[in-house]
């Protein structure tokens, strides 16, 4: 006959760590620490210029936030290290990180700042070559 | 290794709630109407308490005796404060007209 298992909260609270903080889940969660506590930073910036109007939940808003630095961060910094003459795409995690997290909800901003000067670049090649 | 384990997660929940204190007072916070350092204060308390919480998973390194009294230090003076943020952020770390028509006697009844 086996002992059943303690239900006092210290050990459940052992059982339910030991669990949590266990080889398996630090070995998949540690590489993306600095994303995550970079992200978390950037998201507590971004929240603050949300309209309290349109804020909802400040807990989904961090949750979406670090969860799309978690998916994205890594992919960036292994596409834009050449581009950028970085070594070690590492280095850019906690930069890519923080943006992802800092701009927040304002992307749609960013990609009309970015069509904008696009255009304004294709604008002052063509003013170039016409008038020589 | 019990007490390893027990010690990482009573920081770990003290953790939480001085993150879910933060987010709350942060999600009470806008960047037109409270003062920057507040919000400053709120971020890096945030981002302390998240990484101290989540350092047995980060980086291996669980917390003793010290480290557990801090955070519960940090989460108390956070609690008593709690009153003064319930209807949103206190008139004393707003920027906007509102707070500044009040003035400061009227400022001493939400101290």
């Amino acid at each position: 006959m086996s002992q059943p298992p303690s239900l006092d909260p210290t050990s459940v609270l052992v059982v339910l760590s030991a669990g949590f903080f266990s080889r398996e889940v630090a070995s998949v969660v540690a590489p993306y620490a600095v994303i995550i506590l970079a992200s978390l930073t950037g998201a507590a910036w971004a929240l603050g210029r949300v309209e309290p109007a349109k804020r909802g939940n400040s807990f989904a808003f961090f949750a979406r936030l670090i969860g799309t630095a978690t998916l994205i961060t890594v992919s960036a910094a292994s596409i834009s290290h050449s581009y950028l003459g970085v070594e070690d795409p590492q280095l850019l995690f906690a930069p890519i990180a923080l943006l992802i997290g800092g701009i927040g909800d304002d992307w749609p901003k960013v990609g009309g700042w970015f069509v904008g000067l696009i255009g304004r670049t294709i604008e002052l090649i063509a003013t170039k070559k016409g008038g020589g | 290794m019990d007490k390893l384990y027990l010690f990482a997660g009573i920081n770990l929940l003290l953790a939480l709630g001085v993150i879910g204190t933060c987010v709350c007072r942060l999600g009470a916070s806008s960047a037109k109407t409270v003062r920057f350092t507040v919000r400053v204060k709120y971020v890096v308390i945030l981002t302390g308490a998240a990484a101290s919480g989540l350092a047995p998973l980060f980086w291996s390194e669980y917390p003793g005796y010290g480290q557990i009294s801090l955070m519960a230090t940090l989460l108390l003076s956070l609690v008593v404060e709690m009153r003064r943020w319930r209807h949103g952020a206190p008139i004393d770390v707003r920027t906007d007209s509102e707070a500044q028509e009040l003035g400061l006697p009227e400022l001493e009844k939400y101290r």
